[in-house]
């Protein structure tokens, strides 16, 4: 058998160093990644609400302290008030290290949910928890910025809502900082709690 | 996954204030309960595990003596988002099966509240089978969360 031609041994190296790269390029990228500064949080979504008191309460003045946002309903049987009572023990073993924490409660359902009910309703709860209200179309807009979905489905005697049951964090700086979603252990939702107080101090 | 545990827990620790077991026909209800509801709220949710000796039957109405009427519903929470439907054509009780009503699942909804469930209370209601028949139940709820 002869030896391989010169073409034959050029394309060797270049299928070797192709395959070279193709390890090493994927290497260096993690490599780099993993010392590079991790990203900034994003930008949370805004929303331009009222409070139970007929004001305005925008995101964007509120910065300067985290908070979280919820949506719901009262006529919710079972996701909001657990959701809502897991949420106010969670502030309560947060303690003082957690009182500039305030959690909005936005309801779905402004038709039913007049601010006395949302008061009522939120009296039941941790004081650190806010109603917020609005017209159809200021809920619609707060929703879609947050991509929360919800949507009326009829009953026999009424109607209910399918919602979003997740409860959004955002930083002193108005910075997105993830979810607590429904369920989710004491021990999980405080971390991501004292992780969000540790965000930026303002 | 990780929201099953949970609210096995939370149905374990929901279970230490228990109501009697009721039969009636192949049918066993055990731990008939209500949710404590919060004051401003006008609809709460009733539970329960029903077992299943006999023939297949069907949970077709029930009534809350707090609450204008109930109505059965299934809920589900997918991808962070809650879904709950009526089943208007009742929940289906397999011949030997267990069904159980509980949080994240099966539930009675009870409709407009004549006042809140408060812990502790007890709601005398009914459960109307297809087959079984009506029997009158005692929805009690647990005594103030221990949280």
């Amino acid at each position: 058998m002869s030896r391989p031609s010169a073409p034959a041994r050029n394309r060797g190296v270049i299928v070797a160093g192709a395959f070279a790269l193709v390890i090493a390029l994927p290497l260096v990228a993690m490599l780099w990644l993993s010392t590079a500064p991790p990203a900034p949080a994003p930008r949370a979504p805004t929303f331009v609400l009222k409070g139970l008191d007929g004001s305005t309460v925008e995101s964007a003045r509120l910065t300067g302290k985290p908070f979280g946002v919820f949506f719901g309903f009262t006529n919710c049987p079972v996701v909001c008030p657990t959701t809502m009572t897991e949420l106010s023990g969670w502030l309560a073993d947060l303690g003082e290290a957690g009182r500039d924490l305030k959690f909005y409660f936005v309801t779905l359902d402004p038709a039913r949910d007049t601010p006395e009910k949302l008061r009522d309703y939120l009296e039941n709860f941790s004081p650190r928890l806010v109603g917020l209200t609005g017209t159809a179309e200021e809920i619609d807009a707060a929703a879609k910025a947050f991509s929360v979905y919800y949507k009326k489905v009829p009953t026999s005697s009424g109607y209910t809502l399918d919602h979003t049951a997740l409860i959004f964090l955002i930083d002193a700086q108005g910075r997105w900082r993830g979810v607590l979603d429904y369920n989710l252990s004491r021990s999980a939702a405080l971390e991501r709690l004292r992780a969000l107080l540790a965000a930026a101090p303002p | 996954m990780q929201r099953i545990l949970p609210i096995v827990f939370a149905a374990a620790l929901a279970g230490s204030a228990q109501a009697a077991d009721v039969q009636i026909g192949g049918l066993t209800i055990h731990d008939p309960s209500a949710k404590q509801s919060p004051k401003g709220a006008d609809v709460g949710a009733a539970f329960m595990v029903i077992d299943n000796r006999g023939n297949a039957d069907r949970l077709v109405a029930a009534t809350a003596d707090n609450a204008d009427h109930v109505e059965i519903h299934e809920m589900a929470i997918t991808d962070g988002v809650m879904k709950m439907r009526e089943m208007p054509g009742g929940l289906d009780i397999p011949a030997g099966g267990k069904v159980e009503l509980k949080p994240g699942s099966y539930h009675l909804m009870l409709m407009g509240l004549k006042q809140p469930i408060a812990a502790g209370a007890t709601i005398k209601g009914t459960l109307t089978f297809e087959r079984a028949g009506k029997v009158a139940v005692d929805f009690v709820t647990p005594p103030a969360a221990a949280k």
